[in-house]
């Protein structure tokens, strides 16, 4: 009886999550989103594999404290720390919960997440992309906005 | 017992456990994020051989974990690990089976260092602690005691290699001599792990990149204070997607000096890992 109730545990377990593990950002066209522009930053190589390490200017770093409304429908954000496929999703976690936020999508190939703003919300800094960042547990290097 | 099996039932479906980089039997320094949950359950088949106390000959236990692990705060998570488990016997006196839920390990970790030097390099340091709370299961399976632990864990990433040490002292209060499988008391224990995860594949991480798959390697060690001491090693594999992760595993003896309890024949595991 104890095993049959184990084994009906499991496998709720394994569907359970199964359902519900679609991303914020699976409806949005991130088409005309900006690409990562990767001439600040360094082509690194670490036991044989080349990374970007992102690097920024006294701008950029001032940029991320500030509490100035972002403009546009997109930004990206240049994060660092991003080395697995399940942290990624650590970091669209945090990032979907965020107000005015239409859609999240992460490019661990340049370090790099794409975010779709929406329209006539409440409209987020830097800085709380930042918090959110470090939230997540990774370090937010630079954002740019269009 | 129904009653502690809803229980454990329930603490495993709330668990909707770590995150990336963690093989599965040593711990590593990264958690979920605020309000972001990770659910483990993973299935372990276990072989011990004679056990110089109870006088059992042989003893197979397997084990199914599930463990929640809920981020609390930017660098704070709660771990709830729930171990149910179905064991085999053998003794001069022949057979006996039993089923029934272990203690439940209730453990909080807290990020105290992190360095992102790169873009997939990471540097993190955690403190543990916590403890094994009796599941009020007979003597075969609980403590019937409160056992708290206190510990440490670094996780190194450089590139397509990953590293986790950690270590992790067991004030035991109760437990049963003979009915100790490695830390379960009555002694105090101190278990030290050291995983090497490494990225087969993908070679480079790209736009497209969804999974990874890694091989790993561990070495499990447990030194309890009647003098027990026993190393292990482990070779494995798992993937990583965006939510879901997969993991296998095998566990040998490499080297023990046991008086008091039975040691490792071998054991095999699998698990998987969901994010939400």
């Amino acid at each position: 009886m104890r095993w049959i109730a184990c084994a009906a545990l499991s496998a709720a377990l394994l569907v359970v999550p199964m359902v519900g593990c679609a991303s914020k950002g699976s409806g949005v066209d991130f088409s005309s989103a900006p690409t990562a522009d990767l001439t600040g930053s360094r082509k690194v190589s670490v036991s044989g594999e080349e990374a970007w390490e992102h690097a920024a200017r006294e701008e950029d770093r001032a940029l991320l404290s500030s509490k100035k409304p972002i403009e546009g429908r997109w930004a990206l954000l240049y994060v660092n720390g991003l080395g697995c496929p399940l942290c990624a999703t650590n970091i669209d976690q945090q990032l979907e919960r965020l107000p005015g936020v239409e859609g999240v999508r992460v490019d661990l190939g340049s370090g790099t997440v794409q975010l779709a703003l929406a329209e006539g919300e409440r409209r987020l800094s830097p800085m709380d992309l930042r918090e959110a960042v470090a939230d997540a547990g990774f370090t937010l290097v630079k954002v740019t906005q269009k | 017992m129904r009653i502690r099996l809803i229980a454990a039932a329930a603490a495993g479906c709330l668990a909707p456990i770590a995150l990336g980089q963690e093989a599965m039997y040593t711990q590593a320094a990264t958690m979920p994020g605020p309000g972001s949950w990770i659910l483990r359950t993973q299935m372990h088949f276990i072989r011990y051989g004679e056990n110089p106390v109870s006088g059992e000959t042989r003893e197979d236990v397997v084990e199914w974990r599930n463990a929640v692990q809920v981020g609390l705060a930017r660098a704070l998570s709660l771990t709830v690990d729930v171990p149910a488990a179905w064991k085999r016997s053998e003794s001069p006196s022949g057979r006996e089976h039993a089923v029934g839920v272990e203690d439940v390990e209730l453990m909080l970790k807290y990020r105290v260092y992190m360095d992102n030097p790169g873009g997939i390099d990471t540097t993190r340091v955690a403190l543990l602690g916590g403890a094994y709370v009796t599941s009020g299961d007979s003597r075969e399976f609980a403590s019937q005691s409160v056992n708290p632990h206190l510990g440490g864990v670094i996780t190194i990433v450089r590139g397509r290699h990953g590293f986790n040490q950690d270590l992790l002292y067991t004030f035991n209060t109760g437990g049963t001599p003979g009915k100790n499988n490695g830390g379960e008391g009555p002694d105090d224990a101190l278990a030290f792990n050291t995983a090497y995860v490494y990225r087969v594949f993908p070679e480079r991480y790209t736009s497209e990149t969804e999974g990874a798959w890694y091989a790993t390697l561990e070495m499990n060690g447990l030194y309890e204070t009647n003098g027990d001491t026993e190393l292990r090693w482990a070779p494995g594999f798992m993937y990583e997607g965006r939510r879901f992760g997969f993991e296998v595993m095998a566990q040998f003896p490499l080297w023990n000096k046991l008086d008091e309890r039975a040691e490792l024949d071998f054991a095999v595991g699998f698990g998987f890992r969901f994010l939400f």
